[in-house]
């Protein structure tokens, strides 16, 4: 099944386990490991999976990572 | 920032117990705002909230399945297949009370506009195009519910 994923959480994915480019074009072993990288930032409260504008279901930054990063860039422009 | 873990899980992808939780408590967070905040129509951002989790529920029949059973160890019975919608507001409002007839009301709103609602337009402008809340639950009524012909 193909991996939907907004631009934030990919961006955070990719951070995560180093560039990976086009998700749905990875061997089946890395994707897999980008599967559990989405469940464990789901079960941290940062992911969540909802239907996109086609009604096919995509993975999404929650409310709370958006938090996260604002307050992180607001730090960073601090500094 | 987050802990990758290295052990692949068997179980990838299933929609754990605390993704739920944190659903839930985000519905909870926003129905805490919707009784403070005045604004007549703060109501659609706690029912899009409601709409958008349970859509994907249905969308993924484990989800769906998952859901059902959590609800019905906290207490809470989806009786039909579309029922998730009422389970979810009354989680969403706990531990206080609403109105029976107020959630069986934004239950039939929402029930209509999984049915009708292009997944394109927001749940706010679709309600809104169709003649409010009220209405909508009556459309529901005539159409999909006990009163269809």
């Amino acid at each position: 099944m193909k991996l939907r994923i907004d631009k934030m959480l990919k961006f955070w994915v990719n951070a995560e386990l180093g560039t990976i480019g086009d998700i749905n074009n990875l061997e089946a072993d890395e994707k897999r490991t980008v599967r559990v990288a989405l469940q464990e930032f789901e079960n941290q409260g940062y992911a969540r999976r909802r239907l996109d504008e086609k009604g096919r279901v995509r993975w999404e930054a929650t409310p709370a990572m958006r938090k996260y990063l604002r307050e992180a860039e607001l730090e960073a422009s601090d500094e | 920032m987050f802990n990758i873990p290295t052990e692949i899980s068997s179980t990838i992808h299933a929609y754990s117990s605390v993704a739920f939780e944190n659903d839930i408590s985000g519905l909870q967070r926003n129905w805490k705002r919707l009784q403070k905040c005045r604004d007549r129509d703060g109501i659609y951002e706690f029912l899009s909230e409601v709409f958008n989790l349970v859509a994907w529920w249905l969308a993924d029949k484990k989800a769906l399945r998952r859901s059902t059973e959590r609800f019905a160890r906290q207490g809470i019975h989806p009786v039909l297949d579309l029922e998730p919608f009422a389970a979810a507001i009354i989680a969403a409002a706990t531990p206080t009370d609403v109105d029976k007839r107020t959630v069986s009301k934004w239950s039939r709103v929402l029930r209509y506009a999984y049915q009708f609602k292009p997944p394109s337009e927001s749940l706010k402008k679709f309600v809104k195009r169709n003649g409010g809340l009220n209405k909508c639950a009556t459309l529901y009524a005539h159409r999909l519910g006990r009163l269809r012909r």
